[in-house]
């Protein structure tokens, strides 16, 4: 049986791989996004006269809609081609038919872990993306539109809603399942010419960034619907 | 215990049906005889590799490994086969992503499941043999290719296989690597656990614990005296 220590250090590292390193552009990219976002609301919606719905019309941008695609959108930048690339080389080079000729379950060693490290890492990081968003949305709150802090903290509280967490995790997790899957797939497809690295990654990135934005779309659609 | 380790019968091997490489392969490997083959590049010596461990399928005749039916081998038979060989792949082939130990103990850890103590302790007695004990913590990509051989020799038989296959392995090592390699094939020999098959380019004489010795050519193999 696989013992915990195996476990862990095939799981994690991917994790820590595709979590962690992208911290620094997920943190710009969110304080940005959040402090762009409250400025319009704040600034659009008391011309229409409903800035009552501002706190409910953040959380659902930030955490329902943007937060999650921006993630996939930055994660797929930096994971598919990585990931493509790292298994089509390791085609090219022999080392899975080396893997498997060792008697190394191919999926449990190598492609498992980089599919559940991605899943879980795109997750994590939809949810940091909605904090630090918040974060930058407060900021733009107090120094650009003269709001109290307070004001828009009871507003996100009266509004907030258990599908507001509950609707990143499926979207992050969709978003995960599609980046991690089309990667493997394209980086699995190259066969033992170094040429088919490049084609298969542009091919992964393309795929991921199309999936990715069909699901916005699917998603925005049934969600308008229900 | 199985006496015939591998069995070939008019198999036909390749990487495409229509364009075989050997056409006609009869090869029977039993416990204890070691055999070499030799062969040009290209004439399909990696080829049979990969379908004795069942990376390639064999488009015509029979063929077995360690008595079962390798016809259409199910993921579990292919798994029992794998771990009762040992393989040194041509060009030592380690994971670029693995330090040396990792590369070394990857089929014991992630194929057998070996604790990591028992993986040390089996790693042991060849530190020294082939002076790998400076070398555990390093990266292959900073490893020359005699290095990378000899890793890739140790990873093969660590953990004392049924049968090891060599794929040119004296290919890329110094004077010293080949005296080291054949100093460990004499004591494969003398153990008796283990069968060694080689494959390579160059004729390999003076070796007699090799009982047969072939050379490969497309229509088959021809035993050599």
């Amino acid at each position: 049986m696989l013992t915990r220590r195996l476990i862990l250090n095939s799981f994690l590292l991917p994790i820590v791989a595709a979590g962690l390193a992208a911290l620094p552009i997920i943190s710009i990219v969110a304080l940005l996004v959040g402090a762009g976002i409250v400025a319009e609301t704040g600034i659009e919606l008391p011309k229409l006269g409903i800035q009552n719905l501002m706190g409910a019309i953040v959380l659902h941008v930030i955490f329902g809609i943007v937060g999650p695609f921006a993630t996939a959108l930055i994660v797929t930048a930096r994971s598919t081609s990585g990931l493509a690339v790292e298994i089509g080389n390791m085609r090219v080079t022999g080392e899975l038919d080396t893997i498997e000729m060792l008697g190394v379950n191919l999926s449990n060693f190598l492609v498992t872990p980089r599919l559940v490290g991605i899943v879980i890492s795109n997750i994590a990081l939809t949810f940091y993306f909605g904090l630090i968003a918040m974060t930058g949305g407060f900021a733009m709150a107090l120094m650009g539109l003269s709001m109290p802090i307070a004001t828009l903290v009871r507003m996100i509280e009266t509004s907030i809603k258990l599908s507001d967490l509950v609707l990143p995790f499926l979207e992050g997790l969709g978003y995960g399942l599609i980046i991690s899957s089309v990667s493997v797939y394209h980086g699995l497809r190259v066969k033992n010419s170094p040429v088919d690295v490049p084609r298969e990654t542009t091919l992964s990135l393309v795929s991921s960034l199309s999936l990715c934005t069909v699901m916005l779309s699917l998603y925005l659609i049934f969600s308008s619907l229900a | 215990m199985v006496d015939t380790l591998m069995d070939f019968q008019d198999a036909v091997i390749g990487y495409e049906a229509d364009f075989p490489l050997i056409s006609d392969l009869n090869l029977r490997i039993t416990r204890g005889n070691h055999v070499v083959i030799t062969g040009a590049c290209g004439v399909g010596k990696s080829a049979i590799v990969k379908t004795i461990l069942g990376l390639l399928s064999h488009w015509k005749g029979e063929y077995y490994a360690f008595g079962r039916d390798m016809g259409h081998p199910s993921a579990p038979l292919l798994s029992y086969v794998r771990k009762k060989i040992g393989i040194l792949p041509d060009r030592g082939i380690l994971l670029q992503h693995l330090t040396v130990f990792q590369n070394i103990a990857l089929p014991l850890r992630y194929g057998q499941f070996v604790p990591l103590e028992k993986v040390t302790a089996l790693l042991e007695p060849f530190l020294e043999e082939f002076r790998l004990e400076d070398l555990l913590d390093r990266y292959p990509s900073s490893l020359n290719l005699d290095q990378i051989k000899k890793v890739g020799f140790v990873r093969a038989l660590i953990n004392n296989p049924d049968l090891c296959i060599l794929d040119d392995p004296f290919e890329g090592l110094d004077d010293e690597g080949v005296e080291a390699f054949w100093r460990r094939l004499a004591l494969i020999d003398s153990e008796k656990e283990t069968t060694v098959l080689v494959f390579t380019r160059k004729t390999m004489n003076g070796k007699s614990y090799f009982s047969h010795r072939y050379h490969l050519m497309s229509d088959g193999l021809h035993e050599v005296s």
